[in-house]
């Protein structure tokens, strides 16, 4: 049964994350890219990460993608230039090179030696286990983070005002 | 039974798709969405390994990743604006200005 879900998510998660790249327009690689991060908060949740999940549907699926839509529709990208795959000399290096680089860490992955399975508490991953480690241990990257997302803030308003 | 070793070749799939993407398309846009797609395959993997070990480091590391992600995502997509306002294209062969 874990199997059977397992296989399923992964080839949602393939599919629509291959798709991203071979549309041609920019709008349907956005669409793909819903399913994927969607499929990959899934995948989290299979995990005993609930609080990942929910956090990766809110702000990727949510938030992330909107800026794309956004983006996109303020460009009016697709009236003016179609989508191309890089061809030629180029094309092929690209594509070698991300192959290799594919059949490496997916060798790498399936025979690490790995440490034995430890057993977890019935909270493990929820809201409350990972507030308590992100509220003390992690409490200055934490604030480095807030700092850090009004910056970017402050600094994507500059650029759009400028231009 | 599903082993760690699934969900980590899970995880370098998505990452490779994302590399593959990144070196084969032209458009600003998309080349961000393939770094998305390189933050999750990371993301799973760290995941994975999380619950192998039973520490909760990893799921904190990917919640700081979705941060970056995010701060990355709106400074981008505000600079191809910009770009595109000032040049007219997104096709990253035509934005040479800075290539001797």
């Amino acid at each position: 049964m874990e199997l059977i879900q397992f296989y399923i998510v992964a080839a949602i998660t393939i599919s629509s994350a291959v798709s991203v790249i071979m549309q041609g327009r920019v709008m349907y690689s956005i669409l793909s890219l819903i399913v994927t991060l969607l499929s990959v908060a899934w995948i989290y949740a299979i995990l005993n990460a609930s609080f990942l999940a929910v956090v990766q549907v809110i702000l990727y699926a949510g938030a992330i993608v909107v800026l794309f839509v956004f983006a996109v529709m303020m460009l009016r990208y697709e009236e003016i230039e179609p989508q191309r795959m890089r061809t030629g000399l180029i094309g092929c290096l690209g594509l070698l090179v991300a192959l290799f680089f594919i059949f490496e860490l997916i060798l790498s992955s399936a025979t690490g030696p790995f440490v034995e399975e430890a057993t977890l508490s019935a909270d493990f991953g929820s809201i409350k286990s990972v507030g308590a480690i992100l509220y003390t241990q992690y409490l200055v990257p934490l604030e480095l983070a807030s700092i850090l997302l009004l910056v970017a803030v402050v600094g994507a308003a500059l650029f759009s005002k400028r231009g | 039974m599903v082993t760690t070793s699934h969900y980590l070749i899970l995880g370098s799939a998505l990452f490779g798709i994302g590399v593959l993407g990144f070196l084969m398309k032209r458009n600003v846009i998309v080349l961000l969405m393939c770094v998305e797609l390189m933050i999750n395959g990371a993301g799973v993997s760290f995941v994975a390994l999380c619950r192998q070990t039973g520490s909760l480091e990893g799921q904190v590391f990917v919640l700081f990743a979705m941060v970056i992600a995010a701060v990355e995502i709106a400074v981008g997509l505000s600079l191809i604006l910009l770009i595109f306002r000032n040049r007219a294209t997104l096709d990253v062969d035509k934005l040479e200005v800075l290539k001797w």
